[in-house]
């Protein structure tokens, strides 16, 4: 393996043409040839026309190397200078070649960088390419070869993303997004904090977000969901899981609907998952998942909110524990027992607490990873609404 | 109110209550809010138990990990905080409780 990475090392093979066609060149590699349509130029005529301009590509086995000619062929009319006269820069030959089955013969260019060869397949096309255009460019300052003027998205780019994150180095956080790169992340739970977790988690580079929840999305939902749910969104009567993946994959094309309730008979989905965010209100059905998680050495956050109308209004908590497997010491903060009597049930929900309980969860899950500096280890955070304190019992 | 029931497995609610009887007499009884609500305690310290029949009369006990409790505006050792299943606080005028269940998300 060494000796031919070695002997091929010169220029990495496709990113020439991968160059390219970021750039916006109708470029494609036809047997051996790179063929650029679109080539703008000026014709004798005096007026702009457009072009096709062959490169022929230096190979070295199954890789491109350096060129080794500097020789390309044309089709079109012989490209003029502004006055008229022969294009200078680049000796244009007589039709002499069929380059393409009933296209008309080709002519060959020449042209070279003084005392040496092009150093790759970009600087040999985008050179022949501007000596072609300059001439039209006078005429049409917006005639150009780079035709697909905005790149199509390009996987190797966008990677988990429908489209290019262009947040992250606007803002040079790179390397701090390379801490939680790559993740799949489980939401177990898509009601209003859930939901919001995922409106959050969709804007993270993780690899995957799957979500657990067997209920329907329903009109009360939308209150207390991310985003404005429209009239058919609720006549479609969808799972909350589909509503939601439907809607987050606009951005993120990693969320994968699973219409489940986890119990412990399925609790094994959750076995995939780098991280768990914990957000249902059955504390009853929390121990299934709670030991599959820890007996698969996965970390998560449990969220939860207990709020109270008061005859100074609303009032009330909300907690976030974090549980990893080398530190389960905040478990017993986590309610695990059902509440069959309602006593202390109010079941008051508002979106913007499910918003902020979401955000703290959200912000230990990166904190957990470095993403966020910390000069404490929280393992169980409170924010009590009325006095508008966070308290935070740290692990040990 | 009767303690024979409640204080059977409440672990941290006995003796506090051996405390506020003792003290009932020599305690003026203090003003707390709990949950946005005022009641008047007349003891020197509270935990978790007691917190949980003041916001929730009908429950007897608050049971392992149900409770979120936090105080603010506590004495000066230690003013504010989570009330865990271990701990109390010596309890001022005007101090403020949050006693929740929270499991809604």
């Amino acid at each position: 393996m060494g000796r031919r990475s070695v002997s091929a090392a010169p220029t990495s093979p496709e990113s020439d043409v991968r160059r390219l066609i970021d750039e916006g060149y109708a470029v494609a590699l036809v047997d051996g040839m790179l063929v650029v349509s679109h080539v703008p130029y000026l014709k004798p005529t005096g007026s702009v026309g457009r072009g096709e301009l062959f490169v022929p590509v230096s190979m070295a086995g199954d890789r491109i190397v350096a060129p080794r000619v500097h020789t390309a062929w044309w089709i079109g009319d012989a490209p003029c200078e502004t006055d008229g006269t022969t294009l200078r820069g680049v000796a244009v030959n007589a039709p002499s070649r069929m380059m393409l089955p009933g296209r008309g013969l080709a002519r060959m260019l020449c042209s070279k960088p003084d005392g040496r060869e092009f150093h790759d397949h970009h600087e040999f096309v985008a050179t022949y390419i501007a000596l072609l255009g300059g001439p039209a460019a006078t005429i049409d300052p917006l005639a150009t070869a780079r035709v697909r003027a905005r790149p199509v998205p390009v996987d190797l780019r966008s990677g988990d993303f429908a489209y290019i994150d262009t947040a992250t180095p606007r803002a040079a956080l790179t390397s701090f997004s390379d801490r939680i790169r790559g993740q799949t992340i489980g939401i177990i739970g898509l009601g209003g904090t859930g939901s919001y977790v995922l409106d959050l988690v969709s804007k993270c580079c993780v690899h995957a977000i799957h979500l657990f929840d067997a209920d329907l999305f329903e009109q009360h939902s939308a209150f207390r969901a991310p985003g404005a749910a429209t009239i058919d969104d609720l006549r479609a009567r969808r799972r909350k899981v589909d509503h939601f993946a439907s809607m987050y994959r606009g951005i993120h094309r990693g969320v994968v609907p699973h219409a489940v309730r986890i119990d412990a008979g399925t609790a094994p989905l959750l076995d995939v998952l780098d991280f768990a965010f914990v957000c249902i209100d059955d504390a009853a059905a929390k121990p299934p998942i709670m030991d599959r998680l820890a007996a698969r050495g996965i970390a998560y956050v449990d969220v939860g909110m207990g709020l109270h109308a008061s005859e100074r209004g609303i009032v009330g908590a909300m907690r976030t524990t974090l549980v990893t497997p080398d530190d389960d010491g905040m478990i017993d903060r986590i309610p695990i027992d059902g509440d069959p009597d309602g006593v202390y049930s109010t079941n008051i929900q508002i979106c913007e607490l499910n918003a902020l309980n979401a955000a703290f969860a959200v912000i230990a899950w990166k904190q957990h990873h470095g993403f966020y500096g910390v000069n404490r280890r929280v393992g169980n955070r409170v924010f009590v609404l009325e006095d508008g304190i966070v308290h935070n019992e740290e692990l040990a | 109110m009767t303690d024979d029931n409640t204080d059977k497995n409440a672990t941290d609610a006995a003796p506090s209550r051996g405390t506020m009887i003792t003290q009932h007499q020599e305690t003026p009884a203090k003003t707390i809010l709990v949950n946005g609500r005022e009641h008047r305690f007349a003891g020197e310290e509270i935990g978790r138990n007691e917190l949980a029949r003041l916001a929730f009369p009908a429950i007897e006990t608050a049971g392992r990990g149900a409770l979120t409790v936090a105080y603010d505006r506590g004495p000066l050792e230690a003013p504010s905080g989570i009330l865990s299943a271990e701990r109390k606080t010596r309890v001022l005028d005007g101090q403020t409780f949050s006693v929740s269940r929270t499991d809604k998300s």
